[in-house]
């Protein structure tokens, strides 16, 4: 007998939008916190889930069931949200670029405030610093982070998502953690220096 | 010394537990009409593009031929006239279709 899933499934390949509609209930929670978890903006994190979820519209009859529905979702947010900062990262590099050579002044990067710590939420700043702490890991590494510290992603399911072992995943969150304690303890040391 | 180690290792501790109160999104509740409205412009456009390149098509192909038309019919009724003149141009510099005169010949 035929599950939920499967109806489901088998309802979108036949472009059934209320089964789309249902769908998009289903996962548009955790497909735009898994987006904003990567982006930290909610705008792009919305832009983003929804090219998401036009991409399954789209692609749903080549998806073949060797994993899961929310499996091949979650990796399409992931590959999403991967090219959206590569995009945003060139943007970047070009308006420096442009800024070089005098033709018009950008903003660039969005600079960690700390020079009058005690104006700020602390918390609020520490997010701050920990986001970009987090962008300076390796992709696989900032993948299993995100996933299981901003969203709380069980190892079993990232195991899934990033189509390695449960033993893999668990050496990624560990390197990434030893790795996050040495650029953050870098990170407060310049701080203390200044 | 040993304190700076202490307090940079506190609030690196104190960052890394930050991601235990990261802030979650609420879904926007237009997020489906929004993308029901990406849906239909993506699939509308393909069918009036469609209808859209196939008159392009067929205009360009009728005003090709008029074009080519008039462009020949004009060739040929300008070339007919400069050339006639290009003729009597190249006459009346060589003074062909003048009377000619032999400045050997004696005049009586």
């Amino acid at each position: 007998m035929a599950n939920s899933e499967d109806i489901l499934i088998s309802q979108l390949k036949h472009g059934d939008r209320q089964a789309f509609r249902t769908l998009v209930d289903q996962y548009q929670g955790k497909v735009l916190n898994t987006c904003y978890g990567f982006l930290h903006n909610r705008q792009d994190a919305e832009d983003t889930a929804q090219e998401v979820f036009l991409e399954i519209f789209r692609s749903i009859s080549s998806f073949h069931e060797s994993s899961s529905l929310g499996t091949w979702i979650y990796r399409i947010s992931i590959t999403r949200s991967l090219d959206h900062l590569r995009r945003m990262k060139r943007k970047k590099r070009m308006a420096v670029l442009v800024r070089l050579i005098g033709r018009e002044k950008g903003d660039a990067e969005e600079p960690i405030n700390t020079e009058n710590p005690h104006d700020q939420l602390e918390e609020k700043e520490r997010v701050l610093i920990l986001r970009k702490a987090v962008e300076k890991l390796a992709d696989n590494q900032r993948i299993a982070v995100t996933l299981h510290r901003y969203q709380g992603f069980k190892y079993e399911e990232i195991a899934g998502i990033m189509d390695i072992s449960m033993s893999a995943v668990e050496s990624l969150l560990h390197r990434a953690k030893k790795n996050l304690q040495k650029i953050l303890y870098n990170y407060y040391a310049k701080q203390q220096e200044i | 010394m040993r304190k700076q180690k202490h307090q940079i290792q506190e609030a690196v501790e104190k960052t890394i537990a930050c991601f235990d109160h990261m802030e979650k999104l609420k879904p926007n509740p237009f997020f489906f009409t929004r993308l029901e409205a990406s849906l239909d412009a993506q699939q509308k456009p393909t069918g009036r593009l469609k209808g859209a390149l196939q008159s392009a098509w067929v205009i360009a192909f009728i005003l090709i031929n008029i074009v080519s038309i008039i462009v020949l019919s004009s060739d040929k009724a300008e070339s007919g006239t400069t050339r006639a003149d290009y003729l009597q141009e190249i006459a009346t510099d060589l003074t062909i279709n003048q009377p000619y005169i032999d400045p050997f010949e004696q005049e009586n």
